[in-house]
């Protein structure tokens, strides 16, 4: 395939390109090299390769080297002691002069240390491809291989299926032909087609030509064999190669590509000898800093056309397209290398003291080289598969394993394949052809003698003339007309634009494009099968669309691995630019091309003239899966939201804005957690450790016993009670009773109460308030019993009254069971007056107004005018309270509420004896509150004693304390068991303790 | 015809067998038990309905409305609509009776609040202040001992109100406690709360015994009544 170097970068371009696509330049009147696919590849494949992957070369074929015409006698010895290829001889250019191997058999091909430009090159590709020897005419893959970089995957598929009827010799084999132009020193058979002719015609338009004295070896610098062109600056590039000489141009681009460092090679080439540093301008900057956009003086040089040199069409065998193969160059990979290298960069592969130890090392390899066998197309021929046995051509799968990943990607997949012996001739007859070539060829007039670059894949092809190459020579998948519209780059400034972003992001991946290769070196290669094997990381690089079809041409492999040369050439390629172009974007920070292309303002215009901001395209409208939305929330019947608005309106189950919306990210940031534990926290986390630990442990519960110790020994208790006290109540009477003494009455409320009831006369109203529990009836009555008794006995009023509602009842109660005999009559005598509700506030208002609050008794009766009430105004008008409770709250409001208000009228009480702990202290106070009191059976006992009428208590009095006795030592003796039982408790988890 | 004797029988006899149920419950929770606790609750509370109705609602609602006076009338409808009002807390408008139920407890709290501090707090501390006076000692009984009586009331009562105070004073990395004087003069309260709540509980200890020698007594006096005799006649 032709190609068109572009002027400015030094790059190859497809010859259908008007523009370049690495630096964007127009490729008016650049040179146009008839580029051999097959050659090119095989360069690629050259397991020189690495060492020659250098841009020199594709500069050296836009400039030529003025030592060609100056030192011709030095470029003849160059020649013969060049090595096989181009590549090598580029090598042989940039290597070190010091640094030689004289027998390829020294040559150790494991060896892979940097030694020159094409060692630091290699600092992308560490792995070095032993290369094989090479014919003289391989010298040609030099440039070829390294323009191979470029070259798309496709070009195996095309390059044979090219007519070479059809095609001149030029266009079969351009790399060849650039190889004659750029090296000076070609083998006498090259020197035949004198491609340094054709690249000055080539460049007579280019401002190459013109004199420039940085280009122009100056007589000083120019030595027989030594003298090394002066490195341009770039600065100084586009005045200088004004003045180029015409036939000098290439000498003054290499000048301008060689590293400053490249003065330590005194052996190379002529016009790759840089100046000695002495002789150097100042204002050369080193190779290192020597950007691609210094080379911007290039940018106006015009392409001139690639002569039309004839070329055999023998030339074009099937060798040639073994450049595919990786084939490894032993003997160079073994080259030994100086280790004090110079360290450059990417430029520093122009460093021609490196290439000259190539070239030293493979001059006997060249010289083994027949350079009949080929002529000019033999370079094209894979050294080793070709030429060499077979055990050359197994180096070839291991420099194939060892190439570089981003070699592979932009070298053609079918040179990864294995040389074919019997390539098909008439597969480069097929070969595809674009429009936008034919616009190259237009524009630079030599239409005829350019190919189609196929570095790029046929989406991006102009006028589609791959796909119809594709469509006749091969039946793979890919067509042109299977791209889409919006992949296929018309514009000219889009394609330039895309390009130039790509060549700038090249820069950037190689390393570690060349460290992903390196695990290919494991993957078996069909060496037979000429069709594209790409590497993993090509592999990877494959966009989605191009995956299946990647797929679909691996399956079809597969099924055929024999070699067959003409089925497997007709494959169809991947587009190869394709990944290459995703693997750039991976690696670039900047947008990917298509994005880029996209964000142009034609592509936007464009777009806005086809489509209207937000409507979607009719196929893409009819493949959304629209659900109705049966209201404006975006709620169906079944709760799932659909969007109603944008782009995926329509659409069920997608997130909404709105949850996003409603985080607020002020509120959502994180505090920084300052925990400042002391040793007590630390001990509260342990504890809290421990007793979660504890409750996590399985604790064994012991099953109870059938018969409950408790409730034995409940009823073991209720029977000796119940028997102990029956018994004193069936079996022993009442007791004598002796009248206490008089120290024994004084003070206590028993006795306070008898004194107050003995000054009580007939007649005298007193008011007995029932407020207790029917409960406590047994112990009250029997306690209030000689009480009331007492106070009939003295002839007083009683008016009964109650703050319970039961109180009424058991008033009548008690006195139909323990007053009957004193025949009090009921309004007569007494007068019930009932409940009286409102506790507090009640009592407080029967404090004040006591027949507003009760007018009617019990009964309904007027009370107020009965005998009992009839004197009766307000409360203090009675003569004595008596309280009968066994609530202390009660006895506390009647204290409270009445008993602080009374002066003269006694409060006594008729308590339980659960009541007498809490009214005690209201009687020992200073004045009483309670001016006498009654608690319970005992003090009941007691009244009876000190008013000597035996009653209820006396006859209760043993059995009650025949009870407490027994509850006493029921008490007793259980807390002596508890505490005898505690001890023998507690020794026996001592013991068990002191054992453990 | 229904004698009184009868009846009187009748009573005796539902008072033994609801006796002889309640007892049954050191067997342990039964429904004779709980038969008796039911017939319980329910005669009770019937009968405080009962009461209620004809003893409040009645003579002093009911009566005055129909046949008191003018005035009668007046304030019984005003004291009838917060009544009214009471009954919505029964009803889902309940809101509508708390300002009756707060008039309630607004005026039992005041009474109770103002009883409280008229009728216990200051009688009590004037109670102890003068435990320990000598002009109020009583003329009987030895004056010593009344005077030690009043130290120990004293002491007892400041005791035990240091007991249940709890205040602390908050020093940063110190656990909580005490002032030691407050410590130590609580362990005093402790003391005298102690000996109370061993009297309380004496005293429920005999009140309840005084309730199970009365029943023993019922029932003896029942078994007595209607069958026993026959052993004694025996």
């Amino acid at each position: 395939m032709a190609e068109v170097l572009c002027p400015i970068c030094g790059r190859p371009n497809s010859d259908h390109r008007e523009f370049c696509d690495f630096c964007g330049n127009p490729l008016d009147g650049a040179l146009r090299v008839e580029d051999d696919s097959s050659s090119l590849g095989n360069d690629l494949l050259d397991d020189r390769l690495p060492d020659s992957m250098d841009d020199a070369s594709r500069l050296d074929s836009l400039v030529p080297p003025p030592e060609e015409e100056i030192q011709p006698i030095n470029l003849n010895d160059r020649l013969e002691s060049e090595p096989l290829n181009g590549d090598s001889r580029l090598e042989s250019l940039l290597s070190d002069q010091d640094k030689s191997v004289e027998d390829p058999s020294q040559i150790d091909p494991g060896h892979t240390e940097p030694l020159n430009g094409g060692s630091r090159l290699n600092d992308y590709l560490p792995i070095e491809k032993p290369t094989s020897d090479l014919d003289p005419e391989d010298v040609g893959q030099d440039d070829s291989s390294r323009l191979d970089e470029y070259l798309s995957p496709e070009e195996p598929e095309e390059a044979p299926s090219l007519d070479l009827d059809s095609l001149s010799p030029d266009q079969t084999d351009d790399s060849s032909r650039l190889d004659d132009y750029l090296t000076p020193d070609r083998p006498q058979e090259q020197d035949e087609r004198d491609d340094s002719v054709r690249l000055d015609d080539f460049f007579e338009d280019d401002p190459f030509k013109s004199p420039d004295p940085f280009t122009e070896p100056s007589p000083s610098t120019m030595p027989e064999s030594d003298s090394s062109a002066d490195p341009p600056t770039p600065e100084s590039g586009p005045a200088q190669s004004d003045h180029e000489p015409a036939d000098e141009p290439l000498f003054s681009r290499d000048d301008l590509l060689s590293d400053s460092s490249s003065d330590q090679s005194p052996e190379g080439p002529e016009f790759m000898e840089p100046r000695p540093e002495s002789e150097q301008p100042d204002d050369v900057p080193a190779a290192e800093s020597i950007d691609p956009g210094q080379w911007d003086f290039l940018e106006p040089t015009p392409a001139p056309e690639q002569p039309g040199e004839e070329q055999p069409p023998e030339s074009i065998d099937p060798g040639q397209w073994d450049f595919l193969e990786p084939t490894p160059a032993p003997e160079q990979a073994g080259e030994d290398k100086p280790p004090e290298s110079i360290d450059g960069g990417e430029w520093d592969f122009l460093d021609p003291t490196s290439t000259e130890a190539h070239l030293e090392d493979e001059e006997p390899t060249s010289k083994s080289a027949d350079p009949d066998s080929t002529e000019d197309w033999s370079f094209l021929d894979p050294g080793p598969a070709a030429d060499q046995p077979d055990e050359e051509y197994e180096y070839s799968a291991e420099g194939e394993g060892e190439d570089a990943g981003w070699l592979d990607m932009l070298q053609d997949p079918g040179s990864r394949q294995g040389p074919e012996p019997e390539p098909d001739p008439t597969a480069e007859l097929k070969k595809p052809d674009t429009d936008w070539l034919e616009k190259i060829r237009r524009l630079n007039k030599s239409s005829d003698l350019v190919e189609e670059d196929s570095s790029f894949p046929d989406w991006l092809s102009v006028t589609g003339k791959t796909a119809e190459f594709k469509g006749e020579g091969t039946e793979g998948p890919e067509s042109g007309e299977e791209v889409p519209d919006w992949l296929q780059l018309d514009d000219d400034e889009s394609l330039n634009e895309f390009l130039r972003k790509k060549d700038l992001s090249n820069e950037e991946y190689k390393p570690k494009i060349t460290t992903d290769s390196l695990d290919e070196a494991d993957v078996p290669v069909d060496k037979d099968a000429p069709g594209p094997e790409l590497s993993d990381s090509q592999q990877i690089k494959f966009p989605s669309w191009a995956e299946g079809e990647k797929r679909k041409d691996q399956k079809r492999r597969d099924v055929q691995p024999t070699p067959l040369a003409d089925e497997d050439i007709r494959e169809p390629e991947e587009p190869f630019q394709v990944e290459e172009e995703f693997f750039d974007d991976l690696f670039s920070e900047e947008l990917p091309s298509w994005l880029t292309e996209a964000s142009t303002d034609e592509v936007k215009q464009a777009i806005g003239e086809d489509l209207t901001l937000g409507e979607l395209p009719g196929w893409v409208e009819a493949m959304r899966p629209v659900v109705e939305s049966t209201d404006a929330s975006g709620l169906d019947d079944d709760e799932d939201y659909i969007e109603n608005y944008g782009p995926l309106a329509g659409i069920p189950s997608v997130l909404p804005a709105e949850a996003e919306i409603g985080i607020d990210l002020d509120k959502e940031v994180k505090k920084p957690l300052d925990l400042l534990a002391t040793k007590n926290h630390q001990e509260f986390v342990d504890l809290l450790k421990k007793i979660i630990g504890d409750e996590n442990k399985s604790k064994s519960i012991r099953l109870p016993s059938p018969l409950q110790p408790q409730r034995v020994l409940r009823w073991l208790i209720a029977v000796i009670m119940l028997v102990a006290i029956a018994g004193t109540l069936i079996f022993t009477g009442s007791v004598e009773l002796e009248s206490p003494t008089t120290a024994q009455v004084q003070g206590t409320g028993f006795g306070v109460l008898y004194e107050e009831i003995e000054t009580l006369y007939d007649g005298q109203p007193v008011l007995i308030a029932f407020d207790h529990q029917p409960g406590a009836a047994s112990e009250l009555h029997t306690a209030a019993a000689t009480v009331v008794d007492h106070l009939m006995e003295q002839g007083t009023f009683l008016t009964f009254v109650s703050t319970q509602p039961t109180g009424p009842a058991l008033a009548e109660h008690f006195l139909d069971k323990t007053q009957s005999h004193h025949n009090y009559i009921h309004t007569q005598k007494y007068i019930n007056l009932g409940y009286l509700p409102g506790e507090s506030a009640g009592l407080l208002s029967f404090m004040i107004a006591p027949q507003k609050i009760i007018p009617l008794a019990f009964d309904g009766s007027n009370a107020w005018d009965s005998p009992p009430l009839i004197s009766i105004d307000r409360i203090e008008d009675f003569k004595m309270i008596l309280v009968i409770t066994d609530d202390p709250n009660t006895a506390k409001i009647w204290i409270e509420q009445v008993g602080s208000r009374l002066t003269d009228t006694p409060l006594t009480m008729v308590v339980s004896a659960q009541v007498e702990p809490l009214i005690r202290p209201y009687f020992r106070t200073s004045p009483r509150q309670v001016s006498g009191y009654v608690a319970g059976i005992i003090d009941s006992m007691n009244y009876e004693k000190l008013a000597e009428r035996p009653y209820l208590a006396d006859k209760l009095w043993l059995p009650f304390n025949m009870g407490i006795v027994i509850g006493v030592g029921i008490i007793f003796i259980g807390g002596m068991a508890n505490g005898v039982l505690s001890l023998f408790s507690r020794r026996k988890d001592k013991v068990i303790g002191e054992s453990k | 015809m229904i004698t009184a004797n009868l009846l009187n029988f009748i009573g005796l006899a539902l008072g033994f067998l609801l006796t002889i149920l309640v007892f049954s419950y050191l067997l342990g929770d039964n429904p004779f038990f709980r038969l008796a606790v039911h017939i319980f609750i329910g005669v009770s509370a019937a009968y405080v309905a009962l009461v209620t109705i004809n003893n409040v609602l009645i003579p002093r609602l009911i009566v005055p409305l129909i046949e008191g006076s003018r005035g009668e009338r007046l304030l019984s409808i005003l004291l009838f609509i917060p009544s009214l009002f009471l009954f919505f807390k029964v009803t889902p408008l309940r809101r509508f009776g708390n300002w009756s139920v707060a008039i309630l407890v607004g005026i039992g709290a005041a009474a109770a609040i103002g009883g409280a501090i008229s009728g216990t707090l200051f009688p009590q501390i004037l109670g102890t202040i003068n435990s320990v006076d000598p002009s109020t000692f009583a003329e009987y009984g030895n004056r010593w001992i009344q005077i030690l009586n009043g130290i120990i009331v004293v002491l007892g009562t400041l005791s035990t109100l240091i007991f249940f105070h709890f205040g602390t004073q908050d020093i940063p990395g110190r656990t909580d406690k005490r002032l030691p004087i407050i410590e130590n003069i609580s362990q005093i309260g402790r003391v005298f709360v102690s000996i109370t709540f061993g009297a309380l509980y004496a005293g429920v200890f005999l009140t309840a015994l005084s309730a199970l020698v009365e029943r023993l007594s019922f029932v003896w006096d029942f078994l007595n009544s209607i069958g026993f005799q026959l052993f004694g006649s025996l």
